[in-house]
This record gives structure tokens, sequence and C-alpha cells, in this order.
């Protein structure tokens, strides 16, 4: 099979649809059902011919987003009007098939496609800072629903500034216009620092919010007011929920976020390629504003803070079994006063508990339950 | 009419058979009700062939009468020896295949003629030609040879159609170790890559915990290792101390009176923790990571793109491997069928695609070849010709049913034959690689080097056998060739020969196979235990076999009802 007309027919692909990869899958996977390998083997390898012919098209271009279509639908080829004003006899008219048109963008009408986590991120924050609030969930929702699980795509570098976008996404919404702008922009430009302005701008104004904003903050952007936090801590008269009461009722997003950013720096941390490592490094510190933030997060990444983080993660699953969430409370409850024998014990059970369900295994969020029992490990090592 | 087909896994341990009814698969229980029919066959006292459990319990009490693993011989020309007398691989297959077929019509009451045959990916064509064989042998039409991992994604396939993934299937059998990457998309089950060890799986692990055991005896062990009675009994006694590794993590392998060679015996008595054990099995789990790694890189994934990792084959149920996948893919694994039956699951979805089973109509699988296929060739370097070099035709990894075509050039003037060596492997010298047949075109017209082409075109069916056709250009001439060059391969006169011995076998009447099965494991039993029990054992035995050659059936009944209590609790209390 050599031209990519024919390739396009054997698909089923219309000549003036835009194809990218995912397309091409699919329309290969179903065109399988009447060129069965089974039934129709020599049908069979003439589709698999056009596939990796379209396939191959595919890759001739940098850009994974790259789509094709053929410039001209093959009944208008030649184009009605040229043949008539030229009238070319038959030996001299264009027998080359059209030429493909290479797209570099896919956009389609019925299947708007996924975009990646950092273009995601950069419409959200665009449309926040636009206070399209509504809008930006909408788009969020879209997102979530076409790749199903959204921390397997994050990358190490971009998940602080993920989580940071999804917390303000789902505070946005009581936030002042002004703030929501401040902070949008401030992850757009890996500088919160420069939001601190407008938020007290905004504070002195209204000293009233206060109480309101800190609230939020901390009930339900964990992230967020881990970094601008210490925007309210000079107004420390107003600061209404303490953070040690509001983490019990931190909400799902932001433990599992922060769980991931855990997870991501421990990975980080533990790759092999000392550059890589080392640059992944540089960004993460790029967006740890203060020290106090700084110190913060490093107090989460010990050995007790991990052990709480990986707890919190487990009691907030979904499929957290009773038994699984009493382990898990306990793990949190006896890292302050450690206790190493109740967090042996309720390590034991946790394992166990985990242990039991087989089952369900695939429903187990990538649970750092290595990372919690190095965190015990390390809390109770003999001295 | 139409015909009964049936879906089998025919493993290095343990074989099962299944049918697919009511658009679900089922695995269709032996003479004793059991799902799994170990792999084994036993010349039995009496001249008659027992297969089953029955061989399986006979393989401690008489080593030299029993055949097991024999799946690891298949396509060698290798003799195995019963008492006095030899079978080939193929044929000790055949016998295991004919029980499973037996057992079948029996469960279904009708017959079975046809059967979806499943072998580990990394099996070459003489391999699954000997596989095919073995079903002649047995009297079953094989439809359809497929891979077991392939078998395996379409278990679950079957299960998660609708559902959009990537997932990697990792089985680790008795004998074989396969893993496979495949995409779900649209009712289609694309295998991306397989890739595989044939000389790893739960066999090695048993060895593997036997030669720890037997580190302790120092003196013994050569002693051990040399006397065939004594080393199967504690490879026996090492699988089921595997087996409860698995859910303890402590447990102690116990011998008494272990037969060492020049009539001594030892108490063997020795616990082994789980981590002991994986100690000694690291070499193994390091060997494991090798294909895993291969199968992602030929399927282009990073190991933290793949959303889904199944694992499968009755091996995998031991704590380590699971390990081992959750260390690889940073994910749990999933279990969610049998893994014993996963296999024979998918093999019987498979004979019902091919039936065109109506339930089944919007499932489509694809496949890959395992291994590169290519012939010999020779090349010109200046004045010098190297020749034996491997030029692939079908690359690994290309999706099957596929042909492939290259030409290829005269090397000497006045060339008049061609001789065609063809190979499968990924070496770059055809010496590195498995012959698996040649050809030589003869009568070429005397032309200067290079002026003969001759286009080489190989097809891969979804069997997985390989057909060349070579044409030459200047005649237009065609030769064709169904690779069958192999030492072990059989021809029709020699399959005919075979099933006619076949034949004259004795089996076992399969009615009376539970009663043979029972006392087998007794007798086995009966050689571990001391004191006691072994008197009371005996006393039972004695009993049984009283009341079988009584012939009432109520009393045959009724002793086989208590002695079969009695061994279960006696297996039980040592386990």
């Amino acid at each position: 099979m050599e031209d990519p007309e024919s390739a396009f027919t054997v698909l089923g692909l219309d000549h003036t649809e835009l194809v990218n990869r995912d397309r091409l899958r699919r329309a290969y996977a179903r065109r399988l059902r009447v060129y069965s390998p089974e039934r129709d083997p020599e049908g069979f390898c003439r589709l698999r011919a056009a596939y990796e012919l379209v396939e191959a098209l595919l890759e001739l271009g940098p850009d994974q987003l790259r789509a094709i279509r053929l410039s001209e639908p093959l009944s208008t080829w030649p184009p009605p009007d040229d043949a008539s004003r030229v009238a070319p006899t038959p030996d001299l008219a264009p027998s080359a098939p059209p030429d493909l048109e290479l797209v570099a963008s896919c956009e389609s009408p019925e299947r708007p496609p996924v975009p990646s986590l950092e273009q995601l991120m950069t419409q959200l924050l665009a449309m926040l800072e636009a206070w399209d609030t509504h809008e930006a969930v909408a788009l969020a929702q879209h997102w979530h629903d076409a790749t199903l699980d959204d921390h397997r795509e994050v990358r190490s570098d971009v998940v602080l500034r993920w989580a940071l976008t999804r917390d303000l996404l789902g505070v946005a919404i009581v936030l002042p216009p002004e703030v929501v702008r401040a902070l949008a922009v401030g992850i757009a430009t890996n500088d919160l620092a420069s939001a601190r302005p407008v938020i007290e701008q905004y504070l002195e104004r209204n000293p009233g919010a206060v109480s309101d904003l800190n609230r939020h903050l901390a009930k339900r952007a964990r992230n967020l007011y881990q970094h601008v936090g210490e925007a309210f801590s000079s107004r420390r008269a107003a600061v209404a929920v303490p953070v040690a009461r509001s983490k019990r009722r931190a909400s799902h997003a932001a433990v599992i976020g922060t769980a991931l950013i855990l997870i991501n720096l421990i990975r980080t941390q533990s790759r092999s390629d000392e550059h890589e490592r080392q640059a992944r490094a540089d960004r993460v510190t790029e967006i740890q504003l203060s020290p106090q933030a700084a110190a913060r997060l490093s107090a989460r990444l010990s050995p007790g803070g991990r052990v709480v983080a990986a707890a919190q993660a487990l009691r907030n699953d979904p499929w957290t079994t009773q038994d699984e969430r009493a382990a898990a409370l306990i793990l949190e409850e006896a890292t302050s006063p450690l206790d190493c024998a109740r967090l042996r014990a309720a390590e034991d059970s946790l394992v166990r508990a985990m242990a039991a369900r087989p089952a369900r295994a695939d429903t187990a969020i990538g649970f750092p339950l290595a990372d919690l029992r190095t965190g015990v490990g390390q809390l109770c090592r003999e001295p | 009419m139409t015909r009964t087909s049936i879906g089998i896994d025919l493993g290095t341990t343990y074989s099962l058979a299944a049918i697919v009814q009511d658009g679900r698969p089922v695995v269709l229980p032996n003479a004793l009700g059991e799902l799994l029919t170990p792999s084994a066959v036993s010349l039995g006292d009496d001249g008659t062939m027992l297969v089953g459990a029955v061989a399986r319990a006979r393989a401690t009490t008489h080593p030299t009468r029993t055949a097991r693993s024999f799946k690891r011989d298949m396509g060698t020309a290798r003799a195995i020896p019963l008492a006095d007398r030899t079978f080939s691989a193929p044929e000790l297959s055949a016998m295991v295949l004919a029980q499973l077929k037996r057992d079948a019509e029996a469960t279904l009451g009708r017959t079975v003629d046809e059967a979806v045959v499943t072998v580990p990916a990394y099996f070459g064509d003489a391999q699954r030609q000997a596989t095919r064989d073995a079903g002649a042998i047995a009297g079953l039409v094989v439809e359809r040879i497929i891979n077991e991992p392939t078998a395996a994604a379409l278990a679950y396939g079957l299960h998660e159609r609708h559902r959009e993934m990537r997932a990697v299937v990792i089985d680790l059998g008795g004998g074989t170790f396969d893993v496979t990457v495949l995409e779900i998309l649209e009712g289609m089950i694309e295998i991306q890559a397989s890739a595989g060890d044939t000389q790893l799986g739960g066999d090695d692990f048993d060895t593997a915990l036997a030669e720890l055991v037997a580190q302790g005896l120092e003196a013994e062990r050569a002693g051990v290792r040399a006397h065939p009675q004594g080393w199967a009994r504690l490879l026996d006694a090492c699988e089921a101390a595997k087996r409860r590794l698995s859910d303890a993590e402590l447990t102690r392998v116990a011998l008494p009176e272990l037969p060492v060679g020049e009539g001594r015996t030892i108490q063997l008595e020795r616990p082994v923790t789980r981590d002991q054990a994986e100690q000694a099995w690291r070499p193994l789990l390091e060997r494991m990571k090798l294909p895993i790694q291969r199968a992602l890189r030929d399927a282009q994934l990073r190991a933290d793109q793949v959303d889904e990792v199944l694992i499968v084959g009755g091996s995998t149920r031991m704590p380590c491997i699971a390990k081992l996948a959750t260390q690889l893919f940073g994910r749990l694994p999933l279990r969610s069928l049998p893994p014993d039956e996963a296999i024979v699951l998918g093999a019987a979805v498979q004979a019902a695609l091919k039936a065109g089973d109506a339930a089944l109509d919007d499932l489509v699988i694809t496949d890959v070849a395992p291994f590169s296929l290519g012939v010999d060739t020779g090349a010109r370097i200046g004045r010098e010709v190297v020749h034996g070099l491997f030029s692939p035709i079908l690359e690994r990894g290309t999706v099957i049913p596929a042909s492939r075509e290259r030409t290829f050039h005269t090397l000497a003037d006045g060339q008049r034959a061609i001789n065609f060596g063809v190979y499968q492997g990924e070496h770059s010298l055809v010496r590195d690689n498995t012959k698996l047949g040649e050809y030589t075109i003869r009568g070429l017209a005397p032309l200067p080097a290079g002026e003969q082409a001759v286009h080489v075109r190989f097809t891969y069916d979804l069997n997985g056998i390989l057909e060349v056709d070579m044409t030459l250009d200047k005649t237009g001439r065609t030769e064709s060739l169904v690779i069958e060059g192999s030492a072990s391969r059989l021809g029709p006169a020699q399959l005919k020969a075979a099933r006619a011995a076949m034949a004259r076998l004795k089996f076992h009447p399969r009615e009376a196979l539970p009663n043979a099965t029972l006392l087998a494991r007794a007798d086995a039993l009966f050689v571990e235990l001391t004191g006691r029990p072994r008197s009371v054992l005996g006393a039972a035995l004695a009993q049984f076999r009283l009341a079988l050659e009584g012939q009432d059936p109520a009393e045959i009944a009724q002793g086989r009802a208590a002695l079969a209590r009695f061994v279960e609790s006696l297996r039980d209390a040592r386990s």
C-alpha cells in the first residue's frame, strides 16, 4: 500500500478529516471487526499496511499533537472547475494523489483534544485570571474525564504548580476576583510572592474578610495556604481555624495533592540520574517562596510528616476499608507524641488489611505503603 | 451438527480444559472433580498408563516410572524413559491431552473433537509443531495455537473490554516465564510485544529452595542430588514449603528417613523463613526483570505509562512476584482471575471466537511474532566473503498474520544453486540463532554475481507457523516451503504410527481413577511418615485394598471416603 488515499479508504477515514494518532488507532480498531485476522487474514494484512502507512506519516512530525488530513476529498479530485476550464486529456490529467496537508493542531468539532497538563494549567490559570471560574471548572472536569486519572500524567517538575492550580480552582468561587487573579498570575509565573501585596491590600480594605479568607484557604486549599498563609500570620487575632484542626477536615483533593507532592519529591530524590535530579530540584525550589514555607515542606518530608501524610491520604481514599482506616488513624495519632509500639502494631495491621484485599488491589490509589513503612522504620529506629 | 471446541492450557506442571457457555468461559473438572490435572504420566505396575494426579503422586514413590515437566522437552528429539520403555515429549503430552478430552467429554456429554491449545509465547516453530502433533496423536484437531499470555490477556480483556488501557501481563507458570504488553481499545485487544524466558518457572524456585535446604546437609548434599527418589521427595517437600511460604513467614521442611544413596537415610528437618527463601530466589527474580524490560522497550512504553499489571500463573501466588511487579511498575498488580485458570479461560474464549460465538462478536484480538525470522546470507567485503550472517525478513513484534518480502542476489559468478537456511532469533550471526529448516533451489542460469535476484517472502500465520516462498526474477520460477525441517517434526506416516501406538496403550479406566489416585497419594504419604501415624495409615491402606478386591461398590465407596479423610487430616497436620 503506497498511497495515503487508499489507506484512508481502507481505514474508513473521511478524507477531509483531521487525523491524529488516537483517531487513527480508533479507526483501525473499529475496522478490525470487518477485516478480522481470524476471518479475513488478507483483508487484515491490507488494513494493517494502511494503518502502518498513516502511522508513519504521523511520525514525520516532531509534535505529539500533530494531525494530518488529505487536502482534497477523493471524489472532487481534480477540482471540477479546473477540469472544465482546462479540460486536460486523460494522460495529461494529474495522476499524483492529493498532497498531504500537515497540520500542527488537531482541532475537530466533536471530540475536543486532550491537552497536556502544562497546557491545561496555562489555560486554567488564564481563565482564572479573567475570572471565568465556571468555565475553568468545566475544563478541568473535561480533562479529568478524558484522562481518567490525572496523577499518572503528573511529572514531578509540574506537580507543585498543578497542586496549587487545583487548590485555586477549588476556592476560586469563594474568593474575591482580585485575589484569584493575583494568585493565578503568581502561580503562572512561578512567583506566588507577587500575590502577597494584592492580598494584603485587599485585607487592608476589608479587615472583616480575613477570617473568611483564612478559613477557606486553610480548609480547602492546603498547598496555597502553605505558601501565602504568612500574609495572614501578621494578623494573628483573625486566624479563625488553626491548621492543626483543619488538617482533619482538609479536602480530599488537597490531601491527595499533598501526598502527590510527597510521592513525587521522594521519587525525584531517588532518581539515579544526578543531572536530571538537580534540574528538577531547581525547578521545585523556584516555587518554594518563603523560608517558612520551605521549612514546613521539609517538615512534611520528615519521617513523621511522611507517615501522617500517607495515613491521611489513605483515610481520604474512598476505597479504604474500615480496618485500614482504623489503622491509619492510629498511625496518625501515634506519631506525636511518638509511640513506637502502637505505630508498629498499626503498621502491621494496615499491611495485613491491605494484603487481605487482593481482588481490589487495583483500586488502591498509588498508595505509598513503602514510604509509610520507611517512615515508621526511621521514626522507631533503635538508637 | 456443530463441532465442540474447547480451550486447553497444556502446562508444565498442570493442565486444564475450559469451554465457553452462554458467553462465559468455565473450567471443566476432571474425573476427580478437580480443575487442575497434573501434567504427569506414570507407567503403572500392571503396564497401564496413569495420567494426572495419580501419576503426580507416584512421582515420589516411583520416580523412574513417572515423567513430569516434559513440556520443557517439546520440540527436541529427547526420549524420556519410563521404566523399560521410552516416549517422546509429544507422546506424553498427547496422553495428557487425551485425558483432558475424555474428562471434558464426560462432563459435557458429547464428543469433543477440536481444541485451542496454549503455548508459551517464546515457543519456537519446532515446539509449536510438536504441540500440534501431540494434539493429533490424542485425536484432537488443534485449530489454533495461541500464546499463553495472549490467552490470559483475552480472559482479562473479556472482562475489561469496555475499558481502555495499556497493560502488562506477567505469566510465571511451572516451567516458563512470559511477559506481554497489550492495549485494549474499542473492543480490540492488541498485543504489542512479548518476551520471555523458556527456562524459568516455578520449578526453578523449588530447585533453588531444595538447594538451600540441602546446603545445610553439606556432606550429604552430593548423595541427595544423586539419589533420584530422595531428590524427588526433597523437591516435593520444597514445593509444598514454597506454597506455605506464600501465606506464612516461616515454615519447616521435614523429611524423616530421606534416602541419600548406598542404602543410607538421614533425618531432615529444617526451618525456612520467607526471607531466607527470597534470598535464595534473588537470582531468579533478577532474571525475570530482563524479559520485562525487553517487552516494554519493544512496545516503546515506559513503566509509568502502564495502566494495569496483570499477573497470572500459579507461581505468581508467591508474594515476591507481586513485590517485584510493584517495584518495577510502581503499582500493585491486578489479580481478579484465579492465577491458575486465566490462561485456559482465554483459550476457551479463543475457541469460541474461532467457532463464531455470537456472544463474543465485538471482540477482536491481534498478536505479534515473538521472534525475528530470517535467512542465512553472505556478504562480499573486499575480496573476502563472509558467511553465516542473519538477515531478518520478518522482524520480532510484527503484527500477525503477516507477509514480508526481501530480495537477495547471487554471491558468485555463474552460481547455479541457492541454499537457504531459515532461522529464528535475534543474533546477527545465524550460528547463534535457531535453525528452522533449509531449502535449495537448483538449476539457475549461470549469470555474473549479483545478476540473479531472488525474492523471498515469509508468511507467518496466526498459529505461528511459517511459510516461505522464493521467486527467481529472471524465470519467474516459484518454490515454496512450509518449515518442517526440524529433527523432531513428525511426518504423516509417523503421526499415524504414533496414533496407533497410542491406541494400543492401555489406560487406567476413568471410573477407577479416584481409587487409584487415592492409593497413590496414600502410598506417597506413607513413605513420608514415621511411627504411629505410619502404622495407622498402613492399616487403613490395607483395609481399602481389601475392599477393592471385594469389588462391592458400597464397601469401596465407604473405604475410599474413610481413607481420603484420613489422608487429608494427616497432610494438613504436616503442613
